[in-house]
């Protein structure tokens, strides 16, 4: 395995999200406005163009079973389900569309870890529990309204498939059950309750110098949680007993710009990355979290005094000073520049989804339109 | 599709505001004219020592905080300004390093308040100087905590 990252780059524009789905991860799914655009990650080949939204899908993810659900502006949601097309012997896709009942954008959506439930939060305040009701064919979208202030920007589910965080713009994270009677099984006491019939509030957070929360993260033994939000701290999350404060809560304040989305790798060590546009590797424990390195080999971590990220600078004689400048232009009549805008991390532009491609390899994508996987 | 989209719909709905009360997540210690006052005069103490480093951690310890005691935080803005002003350049860039994260934090909080106020203009060199050293060492977190802080000098 090299340790180059793999970048797909299809068309110009921003991804909202996208996913890798199919036997070993062979396919590719990537949001273009209203549409999901399906690839053949290994040829590249684009196969197929699913539309049905009318406004700019804003998130989508693939479940244990190989499910699509897309969630847009439009305020639905649609659970697409792959199929090869007996006639024409191609892959092909039954479009399920999933009403919301919310009356704001839909923002966020994740599939529960076993496939039978999906969440969806919007704008209008609610988190949208939906599961496939067998009988009707038809797919029930329930509410979570209770204590919810303002846009859920992120969930992330609990590994027991009844709890779910979110994540809002009104800088709390909150911690829900979504148990439902006829789907799940009763999930067995944790640090998080008890007891947990639907819409059980089972934790509130804040990080102290506020901020949107833009993502949040379930440890993989769903005991610790961790958010990212707009003040480019990094909060992780011990929760100790039912109605009990946390045993601790390790708040770490970086020097980068904002992340937009957090994974825990195992129970000390998770990933961030964001506005700084590379993934950054964060290990710790109940008393710190410290950075450790950065995933992309080609941006560097923020040493003391410096930024990692530098704009690469085309030619160091060709730096464009000013006095170059008026040069240039009293011998050529024009200005030549060749001042370049790129930046040395693989990504040019906000990374806004981080997903796991294998154990040892992660996905992203982001404003500049492409996917990244990039090796741990 | 156009028209209703002009509609401000959230002026009809009571919930769609937050109070400020909603808003403010971590409670802080009410600090009181006094407080600063006796702080004043330990910075003081300090200054007239030469220990800049010292008093300016001083001066940033406990800042009041809360909107309706406005004078007491101009208080303490003229506090931080004082020492910020008795500093040489050249010595910004070490005292800025010896804080803690929080307290650059909080310094960073002062500068752009300090720019904001029409008083203080006069010093408006010395503020810009003390900007740039301190970003240079802390890097952007502090700029995106003070824009997303609720807490505010």
């Amino acid at each position: 395995m090299s340790l180059q990252p793999k970048v797909f780059s299809f068309f110009d524009g921003a991804i909202q999200d996208h996913c890798f789905f199919g036997s070993n991860n062979q396919l590719l799914a990537i949001t273009q406005d209203k549409d999901i655009k399906i690839y053949d990650a290994s040829t590249q080949q684009l196969l197929q163009i699913l539309s049905g939204h009318e406004a700019p899908i804003t998130a989508i993810d693939v479940s244990a079973e190989g499910l699509i659900v897309s969630c847009s502006q439009d305020r639905n949601a649609i659970v697409w389900k792959p199929y090869i097309n007996q006639q024409t012997g191609v892959l092909d896709f039954k479009k399920d569309l999933v009403l919301l009942r919310i009356n704001r954008a839909a923002i966020c959506c994740r599939w529960s870890p076993n496939g039978k439930k999906f969440a969806v939060g919007s704008g209008s305040k609610v988190v949208a529990i939906c599961y496939y009701e067998e009988e009707n064919d038809w797919w029930i979208s329930k509410h979570i309204k209770k204590f919810i202030k303002s846009s859920v920007l992120s969930i992330d589910w609990h590994p027991n498939n009844v709890l779910i965080a979110c994540g809002t713009a009104n800088f709390h994270t909150y911690v829900f059950s979504t148990f439902i009677k006829s789907i799940d099984t009763r999930p067995s006491p944790s640090c998080w309750g008890v007891k947990l019939p639907f819409n059980t509030l089972c934790g509130d957070f804040v990080s102290s110098t506020g901020g949107w929360i833009h993502d949040v993260s379930f440890s993989p033994s769903g005991n610790v949680l961790g958010f990212v939000a707009h003040d480019s701290t990094i909060t992780i999350v011990y929760p100790s007993e039912p109605n009990e404060p946390p045993i601790s809560m390790v708040s770490v304040k970086t020097n980068y710009l904002p992340f937009k989305t957090i994974k825990f790798l195992s129970e000390n060590e998770l990933i961030v990355a964001g506005h700084n546009c590379f993934p950054i590797l964060f290990t710790g424990n109940e008393e710190n979290w410290s950075e450790q390195k950065s995933i992309d080999p080609a941006a560097k971590l923020n040493s003391k005094n410096q930024s990692g990220n530098k704009l690469l600078i085309g030619d160091e004689e060709e730096t464009t000073t000013a006095i170059n400048m008026f040069q240039q232009m009293d011998l050529r009549g024009k200005v030549v520049s060749k001042q370049s805008t790129k930046l040395s991390s693989t990504h040019q532009n906000t990374i806004t989804s981080l997903k796991f491609f294998s154990k040892h390899q992660i996905s992203t994508s982001g404003n500049d339109g492409k996917v990244v996987i990039f090796n741990i | 599709m156009e028209d209703w989209r002009r509609i401000d719909i959230d002026a009809l709905d009571p919930e769609s505001r937050l109070t400020d009360e909603q808003l403010r997540l971590v409670d802080t210690d009410l600090v009181s004219y006094d407080d600063v006052l006796l702080k004043s005069r330990q910075v003081k103490a300090l200054l007239s020592k030469g220990n800049y480093s010292d008093s300016l951690r001083l001066a940033l310890t406990n800042p009041p905080y809360h909107s309706d005691i406005e004078d007491t935080r101009l208080f303490n803005l003229s506090l931080v300004l004082e020492v910020l002003t008795s500093v040489k350049q050249a010595q910004m860039s070490n005292i800025v390093q010896a804080l803690d994260i929080d307290q650059q934090d909080i310094l960073v909080k002062y500068l752009y308040k300090a720019m904001s106020q029409s008083q203080s203009q006069i010093h408006s060199g010395i503020l810009l100087a003390w900007f740039e050293k301190t970003i240079e060492i802390t890097g952007l977190g502090p700029i995106l905590r003070y824009m997303s802080d609720r807490r505010l000098v």
